[in-house]
């Protein structure tokens, strides 16, 4: 820097020119994504002592900074994870939201159409159109079923699974750009000057933050040197340093088709930690909170309202008799199809053998949309197997002694209390530590399918079976439940019970109430094991020889109930079949407003219509949280422009604030030049 | 405060969409006309709406069951007033037809018109619906309910079944009458007599009805049953018949023994069993035959056969007729003495070799009550003796022995006894008058149906009503949920358009204002 006058107009031509330079890097940026406007800080050099004063020395730019609000940055980036959450949430709910609602997707109409159709069989049970209706009707009720299932998993293993794979891999790309940047910004620190930060390349890593913000919520933490370390969610470390520490997609243990966030403890490890739980916020946050409290519930609930449509109008089946004068057939696939009972279990893939467990659902108002845990042998040595709820309260433990005895040659089929499930383990290769799924309900959607396509078959007669009560002091409902087999050794009719007995056989409860034995008309207790005694469950449907009756009310003991066959020879041939009769296609009509699921609480369409309104919750709650959200995010960016946003009039002014300095500056220096001049003129 | 270029576009830009989302939302609310198109716009009004929904399927489905309901009924109804009126046009011939004096053609006339009403009335019993169903045969729709069996009386095929249709909430109204309700059931002073099985031969015999009120006489309980017995010399033709009572001890004989030709009816104890002339029951055939286990029912069919046959009865004499093996003939039994006469049953009977006895006797016991004896016992001569009591003249010839049975029954052996019949033309007016009093219990079973379906008809009306109302108040119910206040819609929709307006108006004005245009 010179001395004098020449100097001090050099410096200023100098600062003018950064000044103009920096106004103009704002002005070409003023549309960039992330860029925050940096401004010149100038400084008075410190003047030369002259003879006792000091001379003004000019100036120097002392810094270019951006302007930049921390906290503004912070409130940006969280409202934006916020409502990339909330906005996903939104989206993805609303699918199913909309698909729900419309009435050519939802499930009542079907139902409907099939009671409309029940209807017709009632008031004419001889007209084969009628029955052709019923049929034709059951069948779109079940195609509905499948359409759904398939619409709703497509959302979940299409849709889902791939934005879970695409987020992750942008997110690993971000946090790979974000630890360059760290070591890119720790080396412009430390070459240059202070005042003069890596402005640029901090605006870029702060944009890679807000980015990834979007995908999840971010946690950031300065360090000294420059660089920064991030975590997401709660507390998991993705960058460190200049190291980035990248997420895996890894499949669920049990269902394969479901994609979990994995991450390695140590770099390159082959076991990966699941982190799916800890993933928070964002778009990515969004997404696995959707899939596992609404579309997977979703399908389970869709399975349970399937298997209750099908349970119900299979058993009513059972319990008439066709045009034909046979015993009614399933309308549906049969819901414990060995096929069926068998997939209800997934084997952990952590699991050494293999192990099959056969589910049977023997009452379908008891079930929920809830999955079920089991582990095998823990506590270690004590040959248990535990089974629990999802949030993993203990629902029954069965002994080494009940494992043997639900497995070969036995087979017997143990009660899961309060599920209305029941289970075996026809192939036990059981290793202590293995765990499996119960999904009861999953599937259930898909695989409904109608049975019957001849229309005799549709039994709208009542069955030939009359239940008496002999002795009933609490008045309580005896009704036929299913008829099961009709082939049972022990059936009431005249083959297995001659003359002179009546084809016929009686329940017996004992005194106490909790247990129960058949007998035959003369009071004989049938031969073992059909003889019982046997226990009474809390649903109180019993097993009787081909069938299970429902017993409804307080139990008060000694009851007898007897069950006859009046399809027989005089005087037992009160019921013979007719064609004309339609008591039974009146029953199948009561489930119209008959409380069939969620143990007793809901119709068929009353239970569609609760989860029409959890999907709808769900969906409105997004929405209104993303709306909340979106105009806070607003208000953040708002605030956050307000200190770091370019504003064009702004630089207007700067530009030729600048300009006038530069000019100004110029014509210091022809002052000075003239002042030489002069000089030289008055020695010439 | 500065603003930030860039974000001014933003903000103003977020403004536009956000106005124009309204918009959006402001013109789908009115053109369909509903405030919730997805169920997130009212999650509760959502499920309230699929619960409505639901109710008004279950509501319409209750008006379709109930028309289809009052359509049977009414078709049931057609039916009855015909039958009603065929049974009318049964008791004015059957009035007309007690009257003693009429000649066997006016008889005959009679006769047939009963048939043709009869088969009037078969037409409608056994009458189709639509749909091809049998409307009188309970669940047996396929079955024709009435079917006349080899001796002309027409047998129930139908069962008790009753269809019923759902009109309202656990309401469920019949829509059919078995005609086990209206037709075979008809309250009877006698009842009918089944027979249990075919003979071992395979022949059969018709049912058993009172065609001779004065002698009709119920087996003993327990076992109510009578058994008609054909034997025969030279089997297995049969040639002689006799009716015992199974409850009781023997010696049980209640009829008989008679000769028997085939084709004849079998008559005892006031009732008629008619046997088929083309398979006719052999030797060694027994029949058992019960009354009826139900309350004493007949039904319309047999009533209208019974009068046929009751109109064949004609005989101003008395008549006699002597058993099986039994040398006795009897003759005349004219009424010589009409002033003398009044109408009675009566037993001749040979006390002992050369005796004979005439007593006036009950026959509606078991044994006869002997209510006098206008002829003491007196000579009798087989070659011909004549007696003369309450105006009757008639003339008996032959040598009596002992009544027996087929086996013979073991000693005590009883007295040979002719059973003396009061004229037939009495028997006739009987049985008429019985018939008669059937007839109008026929027509009291139809007016229950009616009325009962009268009944029907009037809930099925009030329940339609009540549905109508319910769907109403539903439906208003659920406009107020998902339907839009039209007004509100429409001011909406303005307060939308002109916020958009004025926001693009605003933008369009302040977006080129920039200082660089000036410098």
């Amino acid at each position: 820097m010179g001395f004098g006058i020449l100097g001090t107009g050099v410096s200023g031509l100098a600062a003018a020119q950064k000044g103009l330079d920096t106004t103009g890097h704002n002005i070409a940026n003023a549309n960039t994504k992330g860029y925050n406007r940096q401004t010149v800080e100038q400084a008075s050099t410190v003047g030369i002592p002259f003879g006792g004063v000091f001379l003004g020395n000019g100036t120097q730019v002392s810094s270019i900074t951006r302007a930049f609000n921390e906290f503004s940055f912070s409130e940006v980036i969280y409202n934006q994870s916020q409502f990339s959450y909330n906005n996903s949430l939104n989206v993805n709910a609303g699918r199913l939201d909309n698909f729900l609602a419309d009435t050519d997707t939802g499930i009542t109409k079907s139902i409907e159409d099939m009671f409309d159709a029940v209807n017709g069989v009632s008031e004419e049970p001889t007209i084969v159109s009628a029955r052709n209706v019923f049929l034709s009707t059951a069948e779109s009720g079940a195609n509905r079923f499948n359409n759904m299932f398939t619409e709703v998993e497509q959302q979940h293993l299409g849709n889902i699974n791939q934005e879970v794979e695409t987020t992750v891999s942008a997110v690993n790309e971000i946090t790979k750009r974000i630890a360059q940047l760290n070591g890119e910004i720790a080396v412009a620190n430390s070459v240059s000057e202070s005042g003069f930060p890596a402005n640029d390349l901090l605006d870029k890593r702060d944009k890679l933050i807000a980015d990834l913000s979007e995908y999840v919520e971010v946690n950031k933490l300065d360090l000294p040197d420059g660089t920064m370390n991030l975590t997401i969610g709660s507390g998991l470390t993705i960058v460190t340093g200049t190291f980035a520490i990248p997420l895996s997609v890894e499949r669920n243990e049990f269902d394969t088709s479901k994609l979990e966030i994995g991450v390695s403890p140590t770099p390159g490890a082959p076991n990966k930690a699941i982190v799916t739980d800890q993933i928070q916020g964002g778009s990515l946050g969004g997404i696995l909170k959707i899939r596992d409290d609404l579309l997977l519930p979703a399908i389970r609930d869709m399975g349970k309202m399937a298997i209750g449509f099908a349970d119900s109008f299979n058993r009513q089946q059972s319990l008439g008799r066709d045009l034909n004068g046979s015993e009614g057939t399933n309308l549906f696939r049969d819901i414990n199809a060995p096929e069926l009972t068998l997939s209800r279990t997934l084997n952990s893939t952590k699991n050494p053998t293999v192990s099959d467990f056969a589910i049977n659902i023997t009452n379908t108002s008891l079930l929920t949309n809830q999955d079920y845990s089991m582990v095998y042998d823990v506590p270690a040595g004590s040959g248990q197997l535990s089974v629990t709820d999802q949030d993993n309260n203990p629902l029954v433990t069965f002994s080494a002694a009940d494992v043997t005895a639900m497995s070969p040659p036995t087979n017997t089929k143990f009660e899961i209390p309060g599920t209305g499930l029941e289970i075996n383990l026809p192939n036990n290769n059981l290793t202590p530590g293995d765990k499996f799924l119960i999904r009861p309900t999953y599937t259930g959607a898909r695989d409904i399918s109608s049975e019957i396509t001849n229309p005799d078959l549709v039994a709208a007669a009542d069955n030939y079976l009359e239940t008496t009560e002999i002795t009933n002091p609490n008045n309580i409902e005896f009704n036929l439940y299913e008829i099961s087999n009709t082939a049972d050794a022990n059936f009431p009719n005249e083959v297995n019970f001659p003359p002179p007995l009546d084809p016929q056989i009686r329940i017996v409860v004992d005194p106490t109430g909790t247990q129960y034995s058949i007998q035959d008309s003369a009071g004989t207790p049938l031969g073992a094991p059909a003889g019982g005694p046997f226990n009474i469950p809390a649903d109180q449907i019993i097993d009787v020889p081909g069938m299970r009756v429902e017993l409804k009310g307080t139990i008060a003991g000694n009851e007898v109930f007897t069950i006859t066959n009046q399809d027989g020879t005089d005087p037992f041939n009160q019921k013979k079949f007719g064609p004309g009769d339609n008591t039974n296609a009146l029953s199948m009509l009561e489930f119209q407003n008959k409380k069939t699921l969620d143990g007793g609480t809901n119709t068929f369409s009353e239970s569609y219509a609760e989860l029409v309104t959890f999907v709808g919750v769900v969906t409105q709650s997004g929405k209104i949280s993303a709306d909340s959200f979106q105009t806070l995010l607003a208000g953040a960016e708002e605030r956050m422009a307000a200190v770091s946003g370019v504003n064009l009039d702004e630089e207007a002014a700067n530009l030729i604030r600048y300009q006038q300095a530069y000019s100004a500056a110029a014509r210091i220096i022809t002052v000075a030049s003239e002042t030489f001049d002069t000089l030289m003129q008055s020695v010439r | 405060m500065r603003i930030a270029t860039q974000n001014f576009y933003d903000r103003s830009l977020f403004n536009l969409q956000t106005r124009q989302t309204d918009l959006d939302r402001a013109q789908e609310e009115l053109a369909t006309g509903k405030k919730i198109l997805r169920p997130s716009d009212d999650p509760v009004g959502a499920n309230s709406i699929i619960r409505f929904k639901k109710e008004l399927e279950v509501s319409d489905r209750y008006i379709d069951a109930q028309t289809s309901a009052s359509r049977f009924n009414h078709e049931v109804e057609t039916s009855l007033s015909s039958m009603n009126n065929i049974l009318l046009r049964v008791q004015e011939i059957l009035t007309g037809a007690i009257n003693g004096a009429l000649d066997s053609e006016s008889l005959l006339a009679y006769k047939e018109e009963i048939s043709s009403r009869m088969q009037e009335y078969e037409g409608i019993a056994n009458q189709k619906n639509a749909n091809g169903d049998f409307m009188f045969a309970g669940y047996q729709t396929q079955t024709k309910p009435y079917e006349k069996d080899d001796f002309g009386y027409h047998q129930y095929f139908g069962d008790d079944g009753q269809r019923e249709v759902l009109i309202a909430p656990s309401f469920k109204v019949p829509v059919a009458d078995p005609g086990s309700t209206f037709i075979s059931n008809v309250a009877s002073n006698y009842s009918h007599f089944k027979p249990s099985a075919a003979g071992a031969s395979g022949a059969e015999v018709s049912m058993g009805f009172a065609d001779d009120i004065q002698e009709i006489n119920m087996p003993t309980a327990p076992l109510n049953t009578f058994q008609i017995q054909f034997s025969g010399a030279t089997p297995p033709v049969a040639d002689t018949w006799q009716v015992v009572d199974l409850s009781m001890p023997a010696p049980n004989l209640v009829g008989g023994p008679y000769d028997y030709t085939a084709g004849d009816d079998i008559q005892f104890q006031g009732l008629t069993v008619k046997t088929d002339v083309n398979n006719p029951p052999q030797a060694a055939d027994s029949f058992d035959m019960q009354p009826t286990t139900n309350a004493q029912e007949t039904s319309v069919f047999w009533v209208m056969q019974q009068a046929m046959d009751a109109l064949d009865i004609i005989g101003a004499n008395y008549t006699g007729k002597s058993i099986s093996n039994s040398s006795i003939t009897v003759n005349g039994g004219n009424i010589v003495f009409p002033d003398d006469h009044k109408l009675a049953d009566y037993d001749i009977v040979f006390p002992a070799a050369g005796s004979v006895e005439v007593r006036e006797v009950d026959r509606t016991t078991t044994p006869a009550t002997i209510l006098s004896t206008p002829i003491p016992a007196q000579l009798y001569n087989p070659a011909g003796t004549s007696l003369e009591f309450n105006g009757v003249k008639i003339d008996l010839a032959g040598t009596a022995g002992n009544q027996t049975t087929v086996p013979a029954a073991p000693a005590p052996n009883y007295p040979e006894t002719v059973k003396l019949d009061r004229p037939e033309n009495a028997r006739r007016a009987d049985v008429l008058g019985s018939l008669l009093n059937e007839v109008s219990n026929a027509q009291t079973s139809i007016d229950n149906i009616r009325s009962q379906i009268g009944a029907r008809l009037n809930s099925i009306d009030n329940q339609e009503q009540a549905q109508l109302l319910f769907k109403e108040t539903t439906r208003t119910s659920l406009a107020q949920i998902e339907e839009i206040d039209i007004y509100e819609a429409v001011t909406n929709l303005e307060t939308s358009k002109v916020g958009l307006q004025s926001a693009q108006q605003a933008f369009a004005r302040i977006q080129n204002l920039t200082l660089f245009d000036y410098i």
